[in-house]
């Protein structure tokens, strides 16, 4: 049907041709007969004629050769032009915009849409540049200035986020203007109360509600339509008219369907073809860049891709000419080697963290030789030995590898020199006149102002609160001028041990002596070790009656942790609890299970896993590795010493 | 063998197969029973035929012996027009400059040649394709005649044009 439109319409405007060009053609002396009846050049009828003639006894203008095609020639290519482009070309001048929206050219838009087969159909009741205006203009119709990516196809519009509250009427608006214009008793009789079945309407939210509304154009032609049906048909019932409006609106919605799948396709297409687009502008970047000798660092990298994505002339859509080469080639080289010199800092980083934990294998063998609950040195603390850090920022790797043989001879050194520094600093917080031998007191209790967690002196000596330090960015330059050390520091985010954050617990210590003595003890000599091996339980009051009793240990009486809430505590009421009373749970494991427990032959032989584990796990663990069906205190430990046992005793006293 | 002379006095000498790729001379030969044909020489000025006419010989030389479509097919003429696909070789062929190129779609319109005047016109539909008009009007060196009123106007209207 097209092609027969089209075929009408040429033959048409070439009649037109005929007539005017006849005289011209005998006046050469040429016989008619022997010319192409439809494809002769028209010079007196071009696409620009008319536009020319305006402008004459004006400046020269330049004239297109575009404009200057005759018209058939025009029709030919105009043909071959696709509505989208149909649309711009309309716009680009008066010549053509005459051309292209004559409504006697109509086959010109009808050979565009019919040469894409996907493309939604044009509705009956719409024109076919107003089709493609709807189709392809990304503009909102109402305000022609913001740009819109909801349309409404029901409703043959494309309407920006600002716009649309201005030309739709909610339900309940378009109830009362239907009763305003005398149609209530129409609507009643045939108990009609929805607009959706018979006008295309949206969902739009209202605080929590999502309330219905409609186009007020289409909402004011139905109510007219039907005001107009019920009085010219007796006020009878309006079923027929609504069930006719109903069935208009149904394929409407059908074609809506249509043109909301093609525009769905059509935004997977554009996607798919801005991504084969960017891939092409990347393989010529990566190609100029090669060959300006920058193949090697391109190699080096898994992906460019992402990296320059933001940058010219990736994040347009021109290809990459010449020109737009040299516009934005100092900017990508730039990237690049901001990427070589991120790439040297990263494998820097990698080989320095590959040297530590190499030095820290080590490290963590000698550690296993301690109890976990024993002072023992770091890897940072024996990074801070001489020639060490040197060696781990070398670029040398033989470097490297001869500080790392004489690293097990190192670590017994600095375990010596560590533990007497911390020693006497811990030494300090003490009261004055206090001796070393104070120092391994169970009295002699510390505390971490930054974490709050409680320790004696061992404990205190290698918590890692002591090491931290708060990490900056640096840039690559400033890490590169570090003294070796400082750049291990930086790199781990730690720093030299510092005593800045613990103090001495005063309260805690004399609390504690109390409770020594009362367990028989010279709190001048009772060590925390003694206190353990007494193996003595205390009741601990926290209010009236005696559902308020807690029996706990006596790390846990001093610390008060069977308190809930942190914070200063009062003195507790305490009692240490007579044999006869502990001896029916001393040896009870009851509750065990809610402690975090480790293995102690895994840590001691260096192998399995070092991690906390709930005591049934690290009970099947001791049987699965170690085959050990009835697990010691040698096979095992808790994580937290301060809480071992204390928590299985007060359930066993609920008990 | 068959002789064309162009409207400037030039002489071909093409085989008789190439010559009938265009339409015009096909039937012009034909109905003369002649083996020369002469295309009438338009009013001076229309178009010099010489460069364009060595195209069109390349390109006919290049499609010899292929199936002419036929006028009357319906289907074949919606075809051709379908896709904006252009082959390989017609399209290295086909890329010269725009007045060239405007050349020779006259020239196959002229010689009725309808495959190289697809080629042309789809080779101009690629050219716009999605091209805003100012840049419409930068590659065809078109002149922007509309006032900025006029073309925020149009950017509203899409109606059928008023008959005057």
């Amino acid at each position: 049907m097209v092609a027969a439109l089209k075929r009408t319409a040429r033959r048409k405007s070439n009649i037109q041709y005929n007539e005017q060009e006849s005289s011209e053609l005998s006046d050469d002396g040429v016989d008619s007969d022997s010319s192409p009846p439809l494809r002769k050049r028209a010079r007196g009828r071009t696409v620009g004629s008319g536009l020319k003639a305006k402008k004459r006894g004006k400046a020269k203008q330049q004239t297109s050769t575009l404009l200057e095609m005759p018209l058939d020639v025009m029709f030919e290519i105009l043909s071959c032009v696709e509505p989208r482009d149909l649309l711009q070309l309309s716009r680009a001048s008066k010549a053509l915009r005459r051309v292209i929206m004559d409504k006697s050219n109509k086959f010109i838009w009808a050979n565009s849409f019919a040469a894409d087969e996907e493309v939604p159909q044009c509705p009956k009741d719409i024109s076919q540049p107003a089709w493609a205006q709807l189709l392809y203009s990304p503009y909102c119709q109402h305000c022609y200035s913001s740009r819109a990516t909801d349309v409404y196809w029901a409703s043959y519009r494309r309407l920006c986020k600002k716009c649309l509250p201005e030309v739709v009427t909610s339900h309940t608006k378009a109830m009362e203007d239907a009763v305003e214009i005398g149609l209530r008793s129409a609507f009643n009789e045939v108990g009609f109360t929805s607009f959706s079945k018979v006008l295309p309407g949206l969902k739009l939210r209202a605080g929590k509600q999502a309330l219905s509304y409609y186009f007020t154009d289409h909402l004011h032609e139905f109510l007219e339509a039907a005001l107009e049906w019920y009085n010219s048909h007796s006020r009878t019932d309006i079923t027929l008219f609504l069930k006719k409006y109903g069935e208009r609106f149904k394929s409407r919605v059908q074609h809506a369907e249509l043109c909301f799948a093609w525009e769905r396709s059509q935004r997977n297409h554009r996607q798919e073809e801005k991504e084969e687009e960017r891939t092409k502008r990347y393989e010529e970047v990566i190609a100029r860049l090669g060959a300006l000798g920058w193949s090697d660092e391109l190699k080096k990298h898994k992906d460019w891709y992402e990296g320059i994505q933001g940058l010219p002339p990736m994040n347009s859509f021109k290809p990459v000419t010449d020109k737009v080469w040299n516009t934005c080639k100092d900017r990508i080289i730039q990237f690049v080697k901001g990427q070589r010199e991120k790439r040297i800092h990263a494998e820097r980083t990698k080989t320095m963290k590959t040297r530590y934990h190499e030095i820290e294998k080590i490290v963590t063998a000698y550690q296993r030789t301690h109890h976990p609950h024993e002072f023992f040195v770091s890897t940072l603390d024996v990074c801070e030995s001489p020639g060490v850090c040197e060696s781990i920022v070398d670029p040398s790797d033989e470097v490297f590898q001869e500080c790392l043989a004489r690293i097990r001879d190192l670590i017994p050194v600095t375990h010596a020199s560590a533990l007497e520094k911390r020693r006497s600093e811990v030494l300090k917080l003490l009261p004055e006149g206090s001796t070393d031998d104070d120092l391994a007191l169970a009295t002699s209790w510390f505390k971490c102002r930054c974490c709050g967690q409680s320790f004696h002196h061992a404990g205190a000596m290698r918590h890692s609160c002591f090491l931290f330090r708060m990490w900056s960015y640096r840039s690559h330059d400033e890490i590169k001028a570090m003294e070796p050390l400082e750049q291990v520091y930086h790199m781990f985010g730690r720093g030299m041990w510092i005593l800045d954050k613990l103090t001495y617990w005063k309260d805690t210590a004399e609390l504690t002596e109390q409770v020594v003595k009362a367990a028989g003890m010279d709190p001048k000599k009772a060590t925390p070790d003694d206190m353990d091996d007494a193996k003595h339980r205390f009741a601990v009051f926290t209010g009236t009656g005696s559902s308020t009793m807690t029996i706990v240990g006596w790390r846990c009486l001093v610390t008060g942790r069977y308190e809930k809430s942190s914070g200063k505590r009062p003195t507790p009421d305490w009692r240490i609890m007579g044999s006869g009373e502990m001896a029916e749970f001393k040896h009870s494991s009851i509750g065990l299970e809610k402690e975090d427990w480790a293995c102690l032959r895994c840590w001691k032989n260096n192998t399995g896993p070092y991690t906390d584990m709930c005591w049934t796990s690290v009970k099947s663990h001791l049987k699965e590795k170690h085959d050990i069906d009835k697990p010691t205190e040698e096979d095992y430990y808790c994580m937290k010493p301060t809480l071992q046992s204390d928590y299985f005793l007060r359930e066993a006293a609920k008990m | 063998m068959v002789l064309l002379v162009t409207s400037d006095n030039k002489n071909f000498v093409v085989d008789r197969e190439v010559a009938d790729r265009s339409v015009f001379v096909k039937n012009t030969l034909e109905a003369r029973g002649l083996s020369i044909a002469t295309p009438p020489m338009l009013n001076g000025g229309c178009f010099e035929l010489t460069s364009p006419f060595l195209q069109v010989l390349e390109y006919c030389q290049h499609h010899r012996g292929e199936p002419l479509p036929t006028t009357d097919d319906a289907n074949a003429d919606e075809n051709r027009k379908r896709t904006t696909d252009i082959g390989e070789w017609d399209r290295k062929f086909i890329t010269v400059d725009h007045e060239m190129l405007f050349e020779i779609i006259l020239a196959a319109n002229y010689l009725d040649i309808k495959p190289l005047l697809d080629v042309g016109c789809k080779t101009i539909g690629n050219m716009v394709k999605g091209k805003s008009p100012e840049e419409v009007r930068k590659l065809f060196d078109i002149v922007n005649d509309f006032t900025p009123e006029e073309e925020a106007q149009i950017k509203k209207e899409n109606e059928w044009a008023e008959d005057p």
